[in-house]
């Protein structure tokens, strides 16, 4: 069997553990995804009276925003189900509990992310994909299209984020550090692209991606273009590239929590 | 009568001296609290990275949709940044007040805090205030100094900082109680943190957190000046950009009628919830 189909073996049965573990909590899980919809409803406030008072935001109307949103909101729930532990990283390294994952025959990074899943998240992807079915309606879009991006945003995010929690392993405890300018990416990714000018435009392409997570696949949702979709799977496989590079030299100086640990 | 007369002063003197040494414990307990915020200096770095970030791309909004001579109801681009400068240095520093009440229900560290001579939501109140201080002070340095870099000085004045102050101890203890009243419902339900999402985004739009409530459609101004959210962030905000004794007279009345029910509230939230929650562990 080749490694890419035992890879997908076993994220699958990953992901059906972690779907029975949310199920034994029903109530919980049923109220957080609820309640997570109705925090994003909220969010579009904002947005609802800022075009009160203007025609356009950097050129965007509502359905740029609804769009925005359903990348942003979508991509983020997309990673934080599938790769719950991918926000714990830095955590999980400083505090030598790394060592689980070591001891076991799967690659490392894959089961250490694939382990965790924010019941919560749900609520974001339900929420992120009605936001880009509404906007893909109202832009003339293609929704299959839509979901292209959400997967390459959660992909883009996820790299960030192990990026940053990979500085554990030079730094030490770097949480706070990796949780603010984690978030920092799906905080730029909530506004207009249209907005950023200069140092600020080179920020969000190169520094913190949210250009490429969420400002250009509106973009090219609202006008299609082949070389523009190429630069937005070229700069998913970058991340990831730049992810595992700093992940797997990191992963050379980690040093074990001497920790056991039971794991139910 | 006479035995009455002298036992007055007594009484007084004892009452006096019982209220000191509570006020002496809850300030001890608050500087514990702000000394130890202090130690966590990744955390202040790692919020004022945050922080600056946010002020970037409202000063770009702004500049993309007022340019550099435009205003929206009577705000310039400057007010506009200093208005969200202040929400956010109050929005940041806010304590984790859910997190601790939440895990010292789970982990049963509740048992202990409850037998102790003090009362547990005047001490979890008194972390708070010692915290949030520390927060702001760093916050505002560290904002201040994006703000400033970004559109300029404060456009404020000596009576206007003088209410901000004010409205600031006003907007502090409304946020308590609106979080502690959160908080609580761990010894309900465990789980109270959905109930703080909602609570953060209507003060994220009740309370005026990133644009002031004077730009919203006329009904939502009604609505967010009818409730507590506004004296939050609003508030202390909208007096810092000169917001003049409308604002003061208006966030005093908020006070005066929030800041009571809240209180009833807790009071009685803690009473029931005290004789019902489960503690785990010991």
């Amino acid at each position: 069997m080749s490694t890419v189909v035992k890879h997908v073996e076993f994220l699958l049965a990953q992901w059906r553990v972690n779907l029975s573990s949310a199920m034994a909590y029903k109530a919980s899980f049923l109220t957080q995804s609820l309640f997570m919809i109705l925090n994003d409803i909220l969010l579009l406030f904002l947005w609802y009276v800022l075009l009160h008072n203007f025609p356009d935001i950097g050129g965007w109307g509502m359905s740029e925003i609804w769009l925005m949103y359903g990348l942003s909101a979508g991509g983020y729930g997309l990673t934080a189900m599938l790769f719950g532990n991918v926000f714990e990283l830095s955590h999980i390294i400083s505090e030598g509990q790394l060592d689980y994952y070591l001891a076991l025959p799967k690659n490392v990074l894959l089961h250490a992310l694939a382990s965790r899943t924010q019941f919560s998240a749900v609520g974001d992807l339900a929420f992120g994909l009605v936001m880009g079915y509404l906007g893909c309606r109202a832009v003339g879009a293609s929704f299959l299209l839509f979901l292209c991006f959400l997967l390459t945003a959660a992909l883009i995010l996820a790299a960030f984020y192990v990026i940053l929690g990979s500085l554990a392993f030079f730094l030490g405890r770097s949480e706070a550090i990796s949780q603010q300018v984690g978030q920092s990416i799906v905080t730029f990714g909530m506004y207009p692209g249209g907005i950023y000018q200069g140092v600020a435009k080179f920020i969000v392409m190169f520094v913190i991606p949210a250009a490429f997570m969420v400002h250009l696949p509106v973009e090219l949702l609202r006008s299609f273009s082949l070389p523009g979709l190429m630069t937005v799977i070229l700069a998913t496989v970058t991340s990831w590239l730049l992810a595992l590079m700093v992940f797997s030299s990191g992963l050379k100086r980690y040093e074990s929590g001497n920790q056991i640990t039971m794991r139910g | 009568m006479k035995h009455q007369l002298n036992a007055g002063p007594e009484t007084t003197s004892v009452q006096a001296g019982w209220a000191s040494r509570k006020l002496g414990k809850l300030t001890t307990i608050a500087l514990v609290a702000a000394r130890s915020k202090l130690a966590y200096w990744q955390e202040i770095g790692a919020r004022a990275i945050f922080f600056s970030i946010v002020l970037l791309i409202f000063s770009q909004l702004w500049g993309s949709l007022l340019g550099s001579q435009g205003n929206l109801a009577g705000f310039d681009r400057r007010q506009l940044v200093w208005y969200l400068t202040i929400t956010e240095v109050i929005a940041l520093s806010t304590t984790s007040l859910l997190r601790s009440v939440e895990n010292d229900v789970k982990s049963g560290q509740l048992a202990y805090l409850l037998i102790r001579p003090i009362n547990y939501v005047a001490y979890q109140a008194a972390n708070f205030f010692g915290e949030i201080t520390v927060g702001i002070g760093m916050n505002l340095l560290a904002g201040g100094a994006v703000a400033w870099l970004l559109v300029g000085p404060p456009p404020t004045t000596l009576q206007a900082g003088a209410a901000t102050l004010l409205l600031l101890v006003i907007g502090v203890s409304l946020q308590f109680l609106l979080i502690a009243m959160i908080s609580l419902l761990s010894f309900f339900t465990e789980e109270a943190r959905p109930f703080y999402w909602i609570y953060s985004k209507l003060v994220f739009t009740m309370g005026g957190l990133f644009v002031p409530i004077d730009i919203y459609p006329a009904f939502f101004q009604r609505l967010a000046k009818a409730l507590p959210f506004q004296a939050v962030h609003y508030g202390p905000a909208r007096a810092f950009i000169g917001g003049g004794t409308e604002v003061l007279g208006q966030m005093l009345t908020t006070a005066l009628i929030w800041i009571p029910l809240l209180l009833l509230v807790i009071v009685w939230e803690f009473r029931l919830g005290v004789k019902q929650v489960n503690v785990n562990g010991g």
